[in-house]
């Protein structure tokens, strides 16, 4: 008898590395075979966020590592040229047709260009079925490319999707929405015009959304106010679906419509607003209020009570710069 | 109180209450499931285990036998190492030998709580090293071909795990 850490089985290993952090357990990985093959098994790979980027998906050889059971995928376009970008999404659109990852993959953070976007969903052999993808975020990989107005072409289908976080929208991003609506619950969305806000909130078939973030940032150019005209009854319908409401403008988009956001917004019980203009606050506060107290008398006792929670805290511009 | 008795595997046999012998899974489910029946003053053979060994593994039973069970670990609770009782640390300072030992012979009595405070024994002994350092530690010796390193710190690279 004398054992060393080898004689342990692999279960006992496991059992140690699961105490270590995941640092520990990065550089564990360089110790030996062993200790590499069981921190690199399925086990640990299911705990992992992929990140992709030209960088690192640079050969087929690497393409085919990456085809494991992740939970987590990050895609970054940082492609320089475009011939290194056709290169790469043909690639990224490979790994995504991998059943490995259809079938595991929970969270998405796509980083890149609508053009890229649709590279990549919409150029697939067949309907992509992303079975457990419960959360996908977009962003725009280039500041350039959001003026780009490429029709959408995605082809997907994402059963579990619950959770949708949108950093400014396009037309491609309107159509995610709108693939995902019926079990969405949770949208926020960043978006330079009105159009593509009303296109979203007009979307019928939203069935279980509770939660929108809508935060309106400066394109640079002029911006339109929201007018209590733009208001249909299928956007009445969606804010009648929300718990919580968060509205973060840096353009006084929202200024003219609140009273319609809270008469249309029958169910809330939270909302949070953060603006720019301080002097703002107490008018919104009362308005807030005064819906309120109506809404209590009519709904007979048991009146909803909405939890307002205005930070006068000057928002910072988050203005994407076009051109 | 009722006794059982233990033969380990250098034909020393051991004389047990009952309920210390019961921290183990595989005694208990003999016990109750095969019943085998300890009154017949027949020792349960455990082949795997050597007298030293489970001499020391009575010991921390003996120690442990009242404890409450523990309450189902959440993600956090399990990954955490700092909490292991003095006891335990003074009984786990032992050479490596045995404290392997022990790791092996708790897993095929499969005792957790056993398991579960080596590992974190042994885990804080990695914690913070390099990988060199830890081959050293632990007298490993490093079996990669060359440059099998650097392609596993490439692959490092895109696997990520959150920190959190």
């Amino acid at each position: 008898m004398s054992s060393t850490i080898q004689s342990l089985p692999v279960e006992l290993l496991q059992c140690i590395f699961d105490k270590l952090s995941p640092c520990d357990r990065e550089r564990a990985t360089l110790v030996c075979h062993q200790w590499c093959q069981i921190l690199r098994s399925d086990h640990y790979i299911r705990r992992m966020a992929l990140t992709v980027t030209n960088r690192n998906l640079c050969s087929r050889q690497m393409l085919r590592r990456m085809k494991r059971p992740f939970r987590k995928l990050n895609i970054e376009d940082g492609c320089e040229s475009e011939g290194e970008r056709g290169v790469f999404l043909a690639r990224v659109r490979k790994l995504l047709a991998s059943k490995q990852i259809r079938r595991n993959v929970c969270e998405v953070r796509l980083e890149v260009s609508q053009r890229a976007l649709n590279a990549v969903f919409g150029h697939q052999m067949a309907v992509l079925r992303f079975s457990r993808l419960v959360g996908i975020v977009y962003t725009p990989g280039s500041r350039l490319l959001v003026h780009e107005d490429i029709p959408p072409a995605i082809k997907v289908r994402v059963p579990s999707l619950t959770v949708l976080k949108i950093d400014v929208f396009t037309s491609a991003a309107v159509e995610l929405v709108r693939m995902a609506s019926r079990r969405l619950e949770s949208l926020s969305m960043r978006f330079l015009d009105k159009a593509m806000l009303l296109d979203v909130l007009e979307i019928e078939s939203f069935a279980c959304l509770r939660y929108a973030g809508l935060f309106a940032v400066s394109s640079g150019k002029d911006f339109v106010k929201l007018s209590a005209l733009d208001f249909g009854p299928a956007h009445r319908a969606t804010l009648a679906r929300l718990d919580s409401l968060e509205v973060r403008d840096a353009v006084n988009m929202f200024g003219d419509v609140f009273d319609v956001i809270f008469q249309g917004a029958t169910n809330l019980v939270q909302f949070s607003h953060h603006h720019r203009q301080a002097s703002y606050e107490d008018r919104l506060k009362s308005r807030a209020s005064d819906t309120n107290s109506t809404r209590s008398r009519g709904g007979g006792g048991g009146g909803a009570r909405v939890a307002v929670a205005i930070t006068a805290a000057y928002v910072q511009e988050e203005a994407v710069t076009v051109g | 109180m009722s006794t059982i008795k233990l033969e380990t595997s250098d034909g020393v046999k051991f004389t047990v209450k009952t309920q210390v012998a019961k921290c183990s899974g595989t005694i208990r489910t003999m016990l109750e499931d095969i019943g085998i029946n300890p009154q017949d003053g027949e020792a349960i053979p455990l082949s795997n285990v050597h007298s030293t060994i489970l001499q020391k593994i009575l010991v921390w039973a003996e120690h442990h036998v009242d404890d409450p069970e523990p309450p189902r670990e959440d993600a956090d609770a399990a990954k955490r190492t700092d909490d292991i009782c003095s006891w335990d640390e003074d009984f786990l300072k032992v050479d490596q030998r045995t404290l392997f030992d022990v790791m092996l012979a708790a897993n095929y009595l499969d005792m957790k709580q056993l398991i579960a405070v080596c590992c974190k024994t042994v885990a804080n002994m990695i914690k913070g090293k390099t990988a060199d350092q830890i081959r050293r530690t632990f007298n490993i010796e490093n079996d990669f071909p060359p440059g099998e390193e650097d392609k596993i710190r490439l692959r490092n690279q895109f696997c990520e795990e959150r920190s959190r």
